[in-house]
This record gives C-alpha cells, sequence and structure tokens, in this order.
C-alpha cells in the first residue's frame, strides 16, 4: 500500500501497534551469523512446529496480520552474545536463554510462551551461581547502551511493518516538517562525527556539502567493511536495514541530495538481499522514489555491490568504483564533500553513522549529546572479539573504559589468562597495553594514545600473543590489500612485511628496528591515500607500548610469547603434567612421548615450535623456551 | 595568483599545479610518473613537497607536486630535510624493486642521501608502475593495457596477458616508459610488442618501414591526417615538404 501522506503512515503505524499489543507475548530468535551457524534456523522451525503442535497460533516475524495468533516469533538480526548462541529473548517477561537447541524447543513453547514462565534452568549463571532472570541483568548487557543498534535484534528485518511499528520513518516525518537548514543544525549539534574511523563532524560535512553549488547532489552510505575482525556494520545492514535507508533519506533531504547509494561488499550476501528487500518495501509504500510521502521530496537508493577489496573502504577509492573504474584512490586535495561521485558534491557516511541518524532527529540534539563525552557525543558500536570470555557485538557509550569494556561486558579474558593487549580501529588503528586500559574510548583518546577508534574492532589478546606477529599480521594484510598504486604503499608495506618476518624468523639485525620505525614514518607521509598514511600504526604503537618484545627478537632472539616458530621450542612442566595423554596426539611433528598416567616428554631436535601441545593442555604444563639459534 | 617557492615569488593561473609552476620559474623538482602530455596521477611520490598555507603558517603538510592545484599565498618547500628523506626511501624502495633498471640507481646517487639498501625482489622487473603507458595509450585512444592485480604483484599487462585487438603496435608505451621495460623487437617486416607481432607498413618513397600497419588504420580512422602522413615516412615527408618549399622559391 502507498502511503501517500504522512497522516497514512501514522495511521498505519496506529493499526500496526494495536495489533502488537494485541499479542500476549514475543519470542525474539537470533538469526545473527553467529547463532545461525549455531543453529538458529532449526531453532526457529521447531519452535514452529511445537506450537503447532500444542495448537499455538504463532504470528511469524513481520506476519503481525494474524488476528488470531497471541504469540509472535520474529528472527531477529544479531541479538550480541555472539558467543552463546543461538539466542532467545522472551518478552514481556525479558527472560534470555543462551544455546538452545531444537530439542528444547517444546518446553520453550509449553512454559515460556503458553504461560508466562521464566524458565529458570536456562537462565544465564553468573561466576558467582547468581541466576539473571531477565536479560537487562546480564552483566554484557547491563553496560550497554544502544542507539545505532536499537533495533538491530528487536525488529523483524524484512518487514516494513515491523519496523514502523515501533517507530520507524517517525525521524522521516520529523526531518520532512523541518528545513535542511534545520536538519544539518540539528545533526552538528548533537555532535555526531563519523562511525566509520575518522571521526569527522557528520553536520559539518553535510553543510559543505549542502553549500556546494551544483546541480546534483549524492548520499553514499559506506558498507565495506572490511576490518579483520568487525562485523558491526554487517549486522546492522542484515539486522535493521530500513533504519539505514532512513538516515540516508534524511541526509538527501538535508543536502538536497535525490540519488543515494549504498556500497556493500560482494560478501555479505545476506545483506545485500535484505537491503535490496527493503529498497523495494520501501518504494512500493512510497518512502523512496518520486514525492516521497506526498511531500514533493524525491529520493532514491541503489545498491553498489564492491568486489571486496579493503581500499575501496577509503572514500575516493569507493567512489570511482561505483562509477565503475578501477577501485583505486585519487589523491584527495579536493575534498569529496565538494568534488565525489561523478564530480559531484558527496556525503559519504558509514553504515553506523547514518543508523544514528533517525534518533538524533527524533530525539533531539541534546538527548543525544547527553550521552559520551564532549568531545565524542552518543555511542559507539563494537565487535569485541579474540581472546575474551563473551565475544560479540557491543554498544557503549563514549569515554567508557577500555576496561569496562573488556572485564565489566566481555567477562574478562578467555580462560583466565593474563591480558596482555587490545587491538582497537582495524589495520589502520593500533595496539594498546595493560598501562592504556583505562583510557576512556572516544576518538581523541585513542588516537592520542597512538590507535584509533577505526570503525570498531576490538581484538583482545592475551599473554600467547606476539606483539611481532601481530604487527607482521596486520602489515601482510595491508600489503595484499595495497592497491598497489602509490611507491610507499605498495613497495615500502611489503619491505616493512619483510622487516617483520626477519624478527619473527631471527635473522633481523642489530639497528632493523630503527629502519623499520624510519620507513614506518615515511610510508606514513608519502603514501598517497587513507590506506597507506595509516599503514604503519599497528606496528608504530606496538613498538610503542611493547618495545622490549621487539627487542628481544632482534637481539635475543627470543619470543617470550611462544608465538614465533624458529625462535620457539616448547617443553612440558614434569610439575604440573598429569600424564593425560592430550599433547602427543596433537603433535603434527610426532615429538612428544610419555606412557598414560606418566610425564610426557617434547623432543626438542623434533619440535617446530607450533604450540599445537601447549593448545590442547588441560594443565598448564607446556612451556615455550628459547629455541635459541645460533649467532648470525 | 601568488605563491611562494623555495623564498622565489611566483605567479600562477587558479588549476595549476605546483609542479608546473615550479618548472616554470626553473625550480627542479625530480619526476618519475609525471609526463607532461599526460594527466597526472601522484603514483611515484618522487616529487613531493612541503606546503604551508600562508607565510605564517607553523604546520607544513607533505604533498605530491604534480596533483596539488596552487592556491593563493601558499608557501612551497621543495627540499626540507623531510622531504629529501622521503624522496630518498622513494627511491631506495624502487631500487630494490628494479635492480636492473639503471635509470633508477642513477637518481638514486643523483640524491645523494643516507640510502637504505632494502631486499632486493628475486623477480625484479624494470617496471616502477609509474602509469605512463598506461596514460598513453588511454590518450591515444586504445585502451589496451591497464595495470592488473594489487599490491607488489600489480603490474601491467593487456587483458588476460593475451594478444589483443586493442593493441595497434604503434610502440607509444615503450617510447614513454621511464626504465625500458616494455621489451620491443624491429624488424623490417614486423615489429613485436606485448607478445604481439604486427606487420610493418613500407614507406612510399623510400621504402623503410614506418608504422605498424595497425597504426595505419588507427590513424587512418580518425581522420584528422593529411593522406601523406600514410603513405610516406617522416624523413620522406619532410624531404618532400622541402622540395614544394624550393619549388615555391624558383
Amino acid at each position: 500500500m502507498k502511503l501517500t501522506s504522512v497522516d497514512m503512515l501514522a495511521q498505519r503505524r496506529e493499526t500496526l501497534v494495536q495489533r502488537t499489543a494485541a499479542l500476549a507475548r514475543e519470542v525474539r530468535v537470533c538469526a545473527g551469523t553467529a547463532c545461525v551457524a549455531a543453529g538458529a534456523g532449526k531453532l526457529s522451525d521447531a519452535i514452529q512446529r511445537e506450537a503447532a503442535a500444542q495448537g499455538l497460533v504463532l504470528a511469524v516475524d513481520g506476519d503481525a496480520a494474524d488476528v488470531e495468533a497471541t504469540v509472535r516469533l520474529v528472527n531477529t538480526g544479531c541479538q550480541g552474545l555472539c558467543q552463546a548462541g543461538p539466542l532467545v529473548r522472551v518478552l514481556p517477561q525479558d527472560a534470555f536463554y543462551c544455546g538452545v537447541r531444537p530439542k528444547q524447543a517444546a518446553r520453550l513453547v509449553s512454559e515460556a510462551l503458553q504461560n508466562n514462565a521464566v524458565i529458570a534452568d536456562w537462565c544465564a549463571v553468573s561466576p558467582q551461581g547468581q541466576r539473571y532472570a531477565t536479560r537487562a541483568e546480564v552483566p554484557f548487557y547491563r553496560h550497554q547502551q544502544p542507539i545505532a543498534l536499537e533495533g538491530c535484534g528487536a525488529v523483524a528485518p524484512e518487514s516494513l511493518d515491523d519496523y514502523i511499528a515501533h517507530g520507524g520513518f517517525a525521524a522521516l516525518v520529523r526531518a520532512l516538517e523541518m528545513s535542511p537548514e534545520d536538519i544539518v543544525q540539528t545533526v552538528e549539534d548533537a555532535g555526531l562525527r563519523g562511525r566509520g574511523g575518522g571521526g569527522f563532524s557528520t553536520g559539518r560535512k553535510w553543510r559543505i556539502a549542502a553549500s556546494a553549488s551544483a546541480s546534483e547532489r549524492y548520499v553514499i552510505c559506506n558498507g565495506d567493511e572490511g576490518d579483520p575482525g568487525a562485523f558491526m556494520d554487517c549486522a546492522i545492514m542484515e539486522g535493521d536495514p530500513f533504519r539505514i535507508i532512513e538516515g540516508m533519506t534524511i541526509a538527501a533531504r538535508a543536502i538536497g541530495a535525490q540519488q543515494g547509494f549504498i556500497y556493500v561488499r560482494h560478501e555479505y550476501p545476506k545483506a545485500v538481499a535484505r537491503l535490496d528487500k527493503a529498497i523495494v518495501a520501501c518504494r512500493e509504500a512510497g518512502l523512496l522514489g518520486a514525492g516521497i510521502l506526498g511531500a514533493g521530496f524525491d529520493f532514491d537508493v541503489e545498491i553498489a555491490r564492491g568486489g571486496g577489496a579493503f581500499v575501496c573502504g577509503e572514500s575516493t577509492a569507493l567512489m570511482r568504483s561505483i562509477e565503475g573504474l578501477v577501485g583505486e584512490p585519487r589523491a584527495n586535495y579536493v575534498r569529496s564533500v565538494q568534488e565525489g561521485l561523478y564530480g559531484q558534491p558527496t556525503v559519504l557516511n558509514n553504515v553506523e553513522t547514518f543508523a544514528c541518524v533517525p534518533a538524533i532527529i527524533a530525539r533531539g540534539a541534546a538527548w543525544f549529546a547527553a550521552t559520551g563525552t564532549p568531545g565524542s557525543p552518543g555511542t559507539k558500536a563494537f565487535c569485541l572479539v579474540g581472546k575474551v570470555a563473551h565475544t560479540g557485538l557491543i554498544e557503549v557509550p563514549m569515554g567508557t573504559t577500555l576496561r569496562q569494556v573488556i572485564f565489566d561486558i566481555g567477562g574478562g579474558v578467555l580462560d583466565g589468562r593474563p591480558f596482555k593487549a587490545v587491538q582497537t580501529g582495524g589495520p589502520s588503528g593500533g595496539c594498546l597495553g595493560e598501562a592504556q586500559l583505562d583510557l576512556p574510548v572516544d576518538f581523541d583518546a585513542l588516537t592520542a594514545a597512538g590507535s584509533m577508534m577505526g570503525s570498531g574492532g576490538m581484538i583482545v589478546m592475551d599473554d600467547r600473543t606476539c606483539m611481532v606477529d601481530v604487527a607482521h599480521y596486520y602489515l601482510s594484510f595491508l600489503q595484499s590489500e595495497s592497491c598497489g598504486r602509490c611507491v610507499p604503499c605498495r613497495e615500502g608495506v611489503a619491505q616493512f612485511c619483510h622487516l617483520l618476518d626477519t624478527m619473527r624468523r631471527g635473522t633481523a639485525k642489530p639497528g632493523d628496528l630503527d629502519r623499520a620505525i624510519r620507513l614506518a614514518q615515511d610510508i606514513a607521509q608519502a603514501s598517497l591515500c587513507g590506506l597507506g598514511k595509516s599503514a604503519p600504526n599497528p606496528f608504530l604503537s606496538a613498538v610503542t607500548h611493547f618495545r622490549a618484545e621487539f627487542e628481544a627478537h632482534i637481539n635475543d632472539r627470543t619470543c617470550s610469547a611462544g608465538v614465533c616458530r624458529d625462535l620457539t621450542v616448547f617443553a612440558i612442566d614434569a610439575q604440573n603434567c598429569t600424564g593425560c595423554g592430550l599433547c602427543a596426539p596433537a603433535c603434527p611433528a610426532d615429538a612428544i612421548a610419555g606412557a598414560p598416567k606418566q610425564v610426557h616428554v617434547i623432543d626438542a631436535q623434533k619440535c617446530t615450535g607450533c604450540g599445537a601441545c601447549r593448545t590442547v593442555c588441560r594443565d598448564d604444563a607446556v612451556r615455550a623456551l628459547p629455541r635459541n639459534l645460533p649467532c648470525n | 595568483m601568488q605563491l611562494v617557492i623555495d623564498g622565489i615569488p611566483c605567479t600562477a593561473e587558479s588549476g595549476e599545479t605546483i609542479l608546473q609552476v615550479a618548472r616554470r620559474n626553473r625550480i627542479d623538482i625530480p619526476t618519475l610518473c609525471h609526463h607532461d602530455a599526460l594527466e597526472g596521477v601522484g603514483a611515484c611520490r618522487l616529487c613531493v613537497v612541503a606546503v604551508r598555507a600562508h607565510a605564517e603558517a607553523v604546520d607544513a603538510q607533505v604533498v605530491a607536486s604534480c596533483m596539488y592545484a596552487v592556491k593563493d599565498g601558499l608557501q612551497v618547500d621543495t627540499a626540507t630535510p623531510e622531504v629529501r628523506r622521503l624522496r630518498q626511501t622513494v627511491l631506495d624502495l624502487l631500487a630494490a624493486r628494479c635492480p636492473d633498471a639503471p635509470e633508477i640507481q642513477a637518481l638514486r646517487e643523483r640524491m645523494g642521501g643516507d640510502a637504505i639498501d632494502y631486499a632486493p625482489a628475486v623477480d625484479g622487473s624494470k617496471c616502477i608502475m609509474c602509469y605512463r603507458c598506461v596514460r598513453a595509450c588511454e590518450a591515444i585512444g586504445c585502451n589496451a593495457i591497464a595495470a592488473v592485480n594489487r599490491g607488489p604483484q600489480k603490474e601491467i599487462a593487456p587483458p588476460f596477458f593475451d594478444a589483443t585487438q586493442r593493441c595497434i603496435g604503434c610502440g607509444t608505451c615503450a617510447a614513454i616508459c621511464p626504465t625500458g621495460h616494455i621489451a620491443v623487437t624491429e624488424t623490417p617486416q614486423y615489429r613485436e610488442i606485448w607478445s604481439q607481432r604486427f606487420a610493418m607498413a613500407q614507406c612510399a618513397g623510400c621504402g623503410a618501414p614506418f608504422m605498424t600497419e595497425a597504426t595505419r588504420e588507427h590513424l587512418a580512422g580518425l581522420g584528422k591526417l593529411k593522406p601523406d602522413y600514410f603513405t610516406h615516412c617522416a624523413a620522406c615527408r619532410q624531404r618532400d615538404a622541402a622540395a614544394r618549399f624550393v619549388r615555391v622559391g624558383t
């Protein structure tokens, strides 16, 4: 049904809200990537089968029209606690169950959906044995404050009706009543800064584009998320696609654009499909296209699929890619807000930034600015991954410390091992150590510490992580993702990788560290685009905070973390070894001998330093020792 | 507009690059990928200079002078220690990539800074990825070659590394290459370039091979040149023109 006026949208919402209110309960099954991998699809099917068997009429996803239904089942986007999927949340009790299996569906339907009961023995338990009856009590969620992720995990991602029922497009209505200048002013007053990592003021960006003289203007949503370990934008695109369209439409209204593009990588097929459906639904409903909501304002959105090149997340390369050219950056001495896509003023913001816009317009600049820090208002989504107890997708107010994020929300380091470092900002960011744990997470504090906010990847590392190896990992990632256009990035990063590799192999020479630092500074200064300019960050930050480790690799040929294979042999600590026999079959070099229940022994000559034995040992009996390479 | 390069006041038109203005004022900035006939790409980064927005500005920014459009009051320094170091690094890196390119080694020696020997590429070619050949081919209207792959694996090649009808064997790419990387074999009968053989057209005057048949077709198709351009070589056309001048004089 085409919504030709603001009133029609309001009526539609009213009808939908009444229908939803008539439902007694709602069960939300997380259908995010991790939960689906853990069997959420089968669980959802099982719940529907059980409901049918028990005579319970379910309304599924956006299908709220079934007036006979008393309970609604929503297959939502990512609910956050990816580690413990499949996740199930039942409302209005707000009960929260982790790791629910299809065979548990019968009990879920009979106890939690037919009745109001909270299934106590399924609830999450604290290390002290305290049972969390509601999701709000669970520490992982207790410290969070979702704005960009507000709808992700709550709405039915493919249903326009459900988005409208949750208040969707109310911000657009508000924006249609405001003047373009007022929209820009509101976003500027809110202090929203680019969530893609740059941290540039969104309002100011919009203002420059709006004031540039041009016949056409464009709005682009950057969904080319490419940082290893980051999936925030993917989660929003898959879990709440209408919010992005609403945010882009508001931006278009503010700057006077008629065409928008969502640039999504081909490796996100589900995001592409969901956005595609959402765009079609919006066009049919008159929320995109000519004369949106009968207000005499035209705007449409197209999806531009990228081939997955990391460099295409860089704004100028991204625009060239949309134009059909090779995705290589150009020198950005002219800003793309003035001369961007097809040479026209272009506003390019990241997915999360657009996802914040509807909330700012609907609730006002002051509401948004009240959260976070004065310099970085609002919240930030992070992907908490690596050696952390609770991995997943989170959103916290800016200014939350790294310690709160990693220990209060993330539950500390996995298996209780000592914390060593946290990597923020992806390949352009850096590694921070224990001394930086009380750093508030905001744009300026992270940059000052030598890392950056980046798009929001946060990788926790324990004491078994070698910082030389980490720096090498990021540089080799960048080496293969460098577009190869300019010399410092193409050749410099490759040489850099080589230097770090010699450190890992124990063939580095004294002075190589200083040589690497000089090369790092030169690459940062001379490169053409942001990829090259920030490429040395993972190394430079690691050297700043873990210099001794680099020196030990070069001067003593030791890797204290026991990661660099050429520098390490493993040995078994007879004090701790219980003779359980797990390590021997895990050894690919057949270097471990020992009778059952007897202390095992590693043949240092055969040991390749892979560390498989240490990984499987449950008794902390495997020690990494220096291999003592001969001096070269 | 007015700007200052190395303390020398210079006048410039809007839209000009620092490099253009500097060269007009006989200020030397080394370049590799730049060519006056082609649009800039900013690939080699040898032409970096330090710029400040105005005379009192403290913060300097390093930019590629071949791409940076001049602004009124701009202060440019073409040889600060930092700029010299960056150029040295660029040449050191290229020297490691192209150990067999004497042009790079010569430039590196001329730079005279603290050179660092990086690990030389084992399969090093002479290609410095300056894109001159690609841009020239594009300007001619053939688009027969492009950069393929990414990062250090990047190389210049015709589509799918195979023979292509887009190539006319004109040899401009080889002529414009600063390091002589592009191999050309010339015989009286054919020219071989990009592993493709092109028949030569013979001059109606002297019989010497002077362009490939494919080039002749391509240029004739443009319809902008006089007919004798396609029948006679440059030397014969010159001689004929001179003879005409002589007839006019007598």
